[in-house]
């Protein structure tokens, strides 16, 4: 391990891509050829992909140079890595095991678990597959028997096609081998040594996704200019075997190349596997979509000289080096080897680099140094080789084997419930199964739950909710009860029932707090100012009706009110609220609040009004501005628009949408858009639920409208009284529900 | 071949093979029946101390701190997870005095986001689960940021009320009804920002009685009176004021300590010396 910070700072240097950058012994890359001319090769491909090279290739020729004078004596490969990091975690938090190639921040994940497991609302478009944060994408998969999260980060920019393998690869690798151990601790940390594992895999993956995905990735580059540069051309190449293709490749006379590898004196030489077509291919997506270097000089072939192919082992303790040797025969791609000036390649895959050095005329360097060093290299070579690959075709075999005994295991389960063996067996197992579904103990499966959770989606549309949350709700719900144990006497109808109810309450419970005195309190103190409350929601909801509970609700409590009248489109509206606010006067007279109401008759702008009356409130130094605004249809662009003017000039502290609880299904679009509609800053704080009397236990549009939005019930409307205005009960709720 | 001899049962001839079948089968099923059942339905684990608090606080580190002794990385929970620990992972590591109990116990550590704190709760509720203390991790570190506090503190308010029933409960039905204390530990007093616990001490104190407050002149629930909920008229501490003070919650059944300390910092023995004082109580 020596000098590694040579080339670090350079590697750092190049911004856009982020490298890791490894030790690696020289038969790693396959010969006494591959030295730190291939982690130029590296590099400088990294910054040619750079859609904006910032750093002019005068500093990449710094580095060879650099390398060359420092006679490094170990290879240094710079690895661009695709993944960022890998966690397996459990669901009660602890992280079993992480593989992290580059910083990131934990809240990455965090937000992961709270948004996507807890809160369960999924990113737009995601279909619950995927989730976008910063520059982040993650993937996960869950093993709900064990209780285990795995989740891949890798940065949004490159289109990685093999990380749902990788999870589900680790996932059967890391269950088979833990997944007892990790029972029986019952969710404490335990010890895993899963790194050589997961090395293997996520090799093989990408030697795999090297040898087929670059015509899928040509597709892909055009559409995103912007990410193919280190995103398309990195995620592609297999860094450990072949790096990315040069622009410039297609070429005609690249054809040789193929034919090449039957002569060892050619240097540039493709591999045996790879595919020069596939690469070829990529390469002229890159150049035609980044339009850069079209006229670049090909590569130049006579001075890739194998400069300086001194031994390397003095990383030879590092670990991972046994892994990259895995499967010789299956490289993907060819290796370019980069002379001094930055231009000239080289390929070959490592049995060519064998032979190089024999074969090398080196350019730059003395021959006198050759020979000794290659003396040592062969010395250790041989030695680390064979351990190296003993122990690779060891983990290999070991992992194919557990992988196998995993799908064989599925399989089993498959055909065992489908079609039992032997007639005695058969009779057997099924009174067995017969009498678990009684006495318990059963591991349920996706068939078993069908019927009842059918039967409780039935009940959730008879209750009201709409549809598309009852599929949706259902759905996870299963999900969640797939590996799960039956307890005793535990019928699955009531295992699912009582998983149904965790559900909803989960959905029901708000994550933040919605004392509203609380909280006026708190801004009238802290900031001095009223506090303002505007309510929205489609015609004839009760927005007025609402709106004057909440006021008398407030009145009580010995608030300073003022209602402001921007409804100025629906004749009487004012009027309507004039009359609210004289009898409020009137009620509250006694009690010591104070109302008033802000109106400037019809037809002007409302969201000018809305800003008048707070303007005013907070001179006459009122506690809370209560906003009417007209009712609007949900699907009505032009009326719908208004509202982001209106989000911004009255900035309320709550914006409440009315819903009543007799709408269906139109509940979710309705919650949705106008959870939209206040731009990208602004969202809904709260639902009103308005007319629950009238509608008995079917109280279904409570889950719709939150479940569509993730917002929480503030109030419920359950009368005709000034006084019937509550807050919501979740228990109830979920009573009512699962009645 | 001898004939096997043959009984006569209520009128039936019955060989010997198919008597000693059968009876065979009368004895062993409700054996077979009884161990299903048995290994189906553990009773709950015994001396549980309760890991509560907001997000972010600690909890999972405090517990993995606890196993472990060292710090171990982890993410936002989603179930709880109760692990068993013997009473010597409590004396501090230097001294040798062992706990006068040797008896292992349980650590319950609960997820801290809002929409699951639901199984903490339950946890002190039921009087059936056994509960010998509850230790409410928080991020002293955050706390001078009101919204923070608030969070904080309404959590407390549930997590003290739900102590206050069980104290209710139990008392209602014996005479020496034990109270279960609880530990608001300040968790992360390493950090530049984090509050002494004294002023966290008040802060939540006044926080909870601006709780009271609003609760107290708060609109009713949805459903309240239907099923005549005896949620209904429970208020945290005394009916007739406000004010919430450590000193005022005692009488019901409330028992408050306060100390800072650190997980990361490992300063965690205040904590662990205040666990085993519950083990032994």
């Amino acid at each position: 391990m020596r000098k590694p910070q040579a080339t670090r700072p350079v590697a750092q240097q190049l911004g856009g891509i982020r490298l890791s950058m490894y030790l690696n012994t020289l038969h790693c890359l396959g010969g006494p050829i591959a030295n730190q001319r291939y982690i130029i090769t590296n590099v400088i491909l990294s910054v040619c992909l750079q859609p904006s090279p910032t750093y002019p290739r005068t500093s990449l020729y710094f580095l060879s140079e650099t390398a060359a004078a420092h006679h490094l004596h170990c290879a240094l490969l710079v690895r661009p890595i695709m993944l960022d990091l890998f966690e397996v975690i459990t669901t009660s938090g602890v992280v079993l095991w992480s593989k992290s190639y580059a910083p990131v921040k934990s809240s990455i994940i965090n937000s992961l678990i709270s948004d996507v497991f807890i809160e369960e609302r999924n990113q737009p478009g995601s279909d619950g597959k995927w989730f976008k944060k910063d520059s982040y994408t993650l993937k996960w998969t869950l093993a709900a028997d064990v209780g285990l999260v795995f989740v891949a980060v890798y940065q949004s920019l490159l289109h990685l096609t093999w990380i749902d393998e990788l999870l589900d690869q680790v996932k059967k690798l890391f269950v088979a081998l833990y997944g007892e151990k990790i029972k029986a601790s019952g969710g404490a940390k335990i010890q895993c040594h899963f790194d050589q594992y997961f090395e293997a895999s996520l090799r093989s993956l990408e030697r795999k996704a090297g040898g087929s995905a670059p015509i899928r990735s040509a597709n892909t580059l055009p559409d995103d200019p912007s990410s193919e540069g280190n995103g398309g051309g990195l995620s592609d190449g297999d860094e450990w075997s072949a790096p990315p293709p040069m622009p410039g490749v297609k070429n005609p006379v690249e054809t040789p190349y193929s034919s090449g590898k039957s002569n060892p004196l050619i240097e540039v030489t493709p591999s045996t596997t790879s595919s020069p077509v596939s690469s070829a291919t990529m390469a002229q997506a890159l150049l035609q979509a980044s339009g850069r270097r079209p006229g670049r000089p090909r590569r130049n072939r006579k001075s890739a000289g194998p400069s300086s192919a001194s031994s390397a082992h003095a990383s030879s303790g590092e670990e991972r080096s046994p892994a990259r040797l895995s499967n010789k025969p299956k490289r993907g791609k060819e290796m370019r080897i980069w002379g001094e000036d930055g231009i000239a390649a080289d390929a070959g895959d490592e049995r060519k680099l064998d032979y190089s050095a024999g074969i090398s005329t080196d350019d730059e360097q003395d021959d006198s140094l050759r020979p000794k060093p290659e003396a040592i290299d062969q010395d250790t070579w041989g030695t680390r080789t064979s351990q190296g690959d003993f122990l690779l075709k060891d983990l290999d075999h070991e992992i194919d084997g557990i992988l196998k005994e995993a799908s064989k295991a599925e399989n089993n389960g498959e055909t065992n419930q489908k079609r039992p063996g032997g007639l005695a067996s058969g009779l057997v197992g099924g009174a067995m199964g017969y009498l678990r579904n009684f006495v318990g103990g059963k591991t349920l499966t996706r068939e078993d739950t069908d019927k009842a959770i059918s039967g409780v989606m039935t009940h959730l549309l008879e209750k009201n909710v709409a549809r598309e949350a009852a599929v949706q709700i259902c759905d996870s719900v299963q999900t969640s009860l797939i590996g799960q144990k039956t307890g005793s006497f535990q019928s699955i109808e009531s295992l699912v029932k009582l998983a149904m109810e965790d559900a909803l309450r989960k959905i029901l419970t708000p994550t933040t707090s919605l004392d509203l005195l609380r909280e006026i309190g708190q801004v009238r103190e802290a900031e001095q100012r009223p506090y303002v409350i505007s309510i929205v929601g489609v015609n004839g909801v009760g927005k007025s009706t609402n709106l004057s509970k909440i006021c008398f609700f407030l009145l009580q409590n010995k608030l300073k009110v003022l209602i402001a009248a921007c409804d100025t489109f629906r004749s009487g509206a004012v009027e309507q609220l004039r009359v609210h606010a004289r009898n409020l006067k009137e009620l509250s007279e006694r009690e010591g609040g104070v109302v008033e109401l802000y109106e400037k008759g019809y037809g002007k702008d409302a969201a000018n009004i809305a800003k008048d009356a707070v303007a005013y409130a907070n001179a006459q130094g009122f506690d809370v501005v209560l906003i009417d605004t007209a009712g609007r249809r949900h699907n009505d662009q032009r009326l719908m628009s208004s509202l982001e003017k209106f989000a911004k000039f009255a900035d309320p502290d709550k914006i409440l949408m009315v819903g009543e609880a007799l709408v269906g299904s139109d509940s979710v679009q309705q919650a949705r858009n106008f959870n939209a509609a206040f731009g990208k800053e602004r969202k809904l704080d709260g639902f009103i639920i308005s007319k629950c009397d009238t509608v008995g236990d079917m109280v279904g549009t409570l889950i719709s409208m939150v479940f569509a939005t993730g917002i929480p019930v503030v109030f419920l409307g359950v009368g005709q009284n000034y006084t019937d205005l509550r807050t919501l009960n979740v228990k109830w709720a979920v009573g009512l529900l699962m009645s | 071949m001898a004939t096997l001899p043959v009984f006569e049962i209520l009128g039936f001839p019955v060989s010997l093979p198919i008597l000693v079948i059968s009876l065979l089968a009368v004895i062993i099923i409700p054996i077979v029946l009884g161990k299903l059942l048995a290994s189906g339905s553990k009773s709950g684990p015994s001396s549980v101390i309760l890991l509560a608090g907001p997000r972010d606080a600690g909890k999972t580190s405090l517990l993995l701190y606890l196993q472990e002794k060292t710090l171990v990385p982890t993410q936002t929970s989603t179930t709880p997870a109760t692990i068993k620990l013997s009473p010597s992972v409590l004396s501090p590591t230097d001294s040798q005095d062992e706990g006068t109990s040797t008896k292992p116990f349980h650590i319950r550590d609960t997820p801290g986001h809002s929409k699951l704190r639901n199984t903490a709760i339950n946890t002190i509720v039921q009087p059936t689960e056994s509960c010998i203390g509850v230790v409410y991790v928080i991020d002293s570190a955050v706390l001078s940021i009101q919204a923070r506090v608030t969070e904080t503190a309404e959590y407390l308010y549930d997590l003290l009320l739900a102590i206050q029933k069980r104290y209710a409960t139990l008392s209602e039905t014996s005479t020496s009804a034990e109270s279960v204390p609880l530990l608001i530990a300040c968790n992360k007093n390493d950090l530049f920002t984090a509050l002494p616990s004294a002023k966290i001490s008040n802060l939540l104190q006044a926080e909870l009685s601006r709780m009271k407050e609003t609760k107290r002149k708060g609109l009713l629930n949805a459903g309240a009176g239907e099923n005549d909920d005896e949620d209904l008229d429970f208020v945290l501490g005394d009916a007739a004021s406000d004010q919430i003070t450590w000193e005022g919650l005692k009488e019901f059944g409330v028992d408050v300590s306060v100390q800072s300390g650190s997980v990361k910092g490992g300063a965690v023995d205040g904590w662990t010396s205040w666990m085993s004082a519950c083990l032994d109580a």
